[in-house]
């Protein structure tokens, strides 16, 4: 018997006997000691660090009034792109009438095509635009909370993991559909043309950060980096490849821009061995 | 200086446990208590640098098992199971054990707040004031509460003893 298993009631005085004595009963019986071993044993590996995003102090003055500086200027020049932001609404108009209607199909030669490869060409745009857009959201949601953590410190569960799965299995439901639409219209489902690889590429990164690396864990500004680099890869489908309803044939359906693939690529590996390695030395210094 | 959570677990699990558990009667709603107690230290820990008092800990793992103790659906019973001519002599042998079940099925009908200031008076040994501060009232309405629940709990174990009773 341990000294919290015999302890006396409290107060017991002010009680009747009917209450004191059930209830002396009640608060000295202790758990079964092998039972309370085995529980603490399975709390101690749920560990909450898994659920949570750790962010242990505000940043220094200077550190958040640059952070506040940088970020002010990418909105700036991002708001300054109307150029480019009218070209994208014109180019998803444009693919929006054209999916809408097959004789104006981006297809190489116009033909008609049936109600279900319509609906695929719909579904594929959509589920397009839905991943991208919930990589953007993704990505900025992870911007606001890290620049939210310089002023307020916090250890809230993150959530945005779900909107991150939802995103890349849109993202991939438009590659599904999309090489669908080039078998009927290259007669090739896949041809490893550079927007297609770099869709996958895209996809797959995604999808090895979502599983290698503990999104969830660590460095706030590390998970906004990655997130960065996936949001602008999947937005630079449209951005940089010139927009996605230009007149479509086999000759500029490569966009031009294959070395940004390998550029990119190897700016992934950096930021996921940077991590790695983040990990490791704060995993390394914290007790255990 | 930085705690971690196998830390904070060695430090304060058992002790928890042992709160919830004298509320609660069951390993598992035990240390479901004792997990989220837990997950609470860890995060004050994370926000404000330190991890609150055993003595906090233990009054929360208390607050909580009652509000587990409260969802509990009613226990069917003895009466309603067990044969006319076997009930006697297990009532017998298991009075206590069944004032304790007529102890906790009481706690568990009382408002929130009485139980609350209840077993953390008597089980935890909070003084008034204590129990003001953690719950955000005044003494006043503690020792109000405590009063209420006191002649709730001893109505409800006479009503008990004087239904038993022989005619």
């Amino acid at each position: 018997m341990t000294e919290n298993q015999t302890r006396p009631l409290f107060f017991a005085d002010e009680l009747d006997a009917s209450i004191r004595v059930p209830l002396n009963d009640l608060a000295s019986q202790g758990p079964d000691e092998s039972r309370l071993r085995a529980s603490l044993e399975h709390i101690r590996r749920r560990s909450p660090v898994n659920d949570t995003v750790e962010i242990r102090r505000s940043a220094p003055r200077g550190h958040r009034l640059m952070a506040s500086a940088v970020c002010l200027l990418i909105l700036l020049w991002f708001g300054a792109q109307t150029k480019a932001w009218g070209q994208v609404a014109q180019d998803l108009q444009r693919t929006a009438v054209a999916a809408s209607s097959a004789d104006q199909s981006p297809i190489n030669s116009p033909k008609e095509v049936g109600p279900v490869m319509r609906f695929v060409l719909i579904v594929h745009v959509f589920s397009l635009l839905g991943g991208i857009f919930g990589l953007m959201i993704v990505w900025m949601l992870s911007l606001w909370r890290w620049l939210l953590a310089m002023w307020r410190p916090t250890k809230a569960p993150h959530r945005t993991r779900r909107i991150h799965v939802v995103a890349l299995s849109l993202y991939g439901l438009a590659i599904v559909l999309g090489s669908c639409w080039g078998q009927v219209t290259f007669g090739k489902f896949w041809q490893w043309d550079p927007r297609e690889a770099f869709a996958l590429l895209t996809l797959g990164v995604g999808i090895v950060w979502y599983l290698s690396v503990d999104e969830d864990q660590g460095n706030a500004i590390l998970q906004v980096i990655r997130r960065t680099v996936i949001a602008s890869m999947s937005f630079g489908l449209i951005m940089l490849m010139q927009g996605l309803a230009i007149p479509y044939s086999r000759q500029n359906q490569s966009y031009g821009f294959p070395s940004i693939i390998l550029i990119l690529l190897a700016a992934n590996l950096a930021v996921v061995l940077a991590s790695r390695w983040w990990f490791a030395r704060r995993q390394d210094a914290s007790p255990t | 200086m930085s705690v971690s959570w196998n830390q904070i677990v060695v430090d304060h699990g058992e002790m928890i446990f042992r709160a919830a558990y004298r509320v609660l009667h069951d390993d598992g709603d035990a240390e479901d208590v004792t997990q989220e107690v837990l997950l609470e230290a860890y995060r004050k820990h994370q926000t404000r640098g330190t991890v609150p008092e055993p003595g906090l800990l233990s009054r929360m793992a208390t607050v909580r098992a009652i509000d587990r103790l409260r969802r509990r659906k009613p226990v069917q019973s003895l009466d309603d199971v067990i044969a006319p001519d076997e009930r006697e002599s297990l009532l017998m042998l298991s009075e206590r054990q069944e004032q304790m079940s007529r102890l906790k099925q009481a706690l568990a009908t009382l408002p929130r707040r009485e139980a609350e200031c209840f077993l953390l008076r008597y089980v935890e040994g909070a003084s008034n004031r204590d129990i003001a501060k953690m719950l955000n009232t005044t003494e006043t309405a503690i020792s109000t509460a405590l009063h209420k629940a006191r002649t709730k709990l001893r109505q409800a174990m006479e009503l008990h003893t004087d239904c038993g009773r022989k005619p």
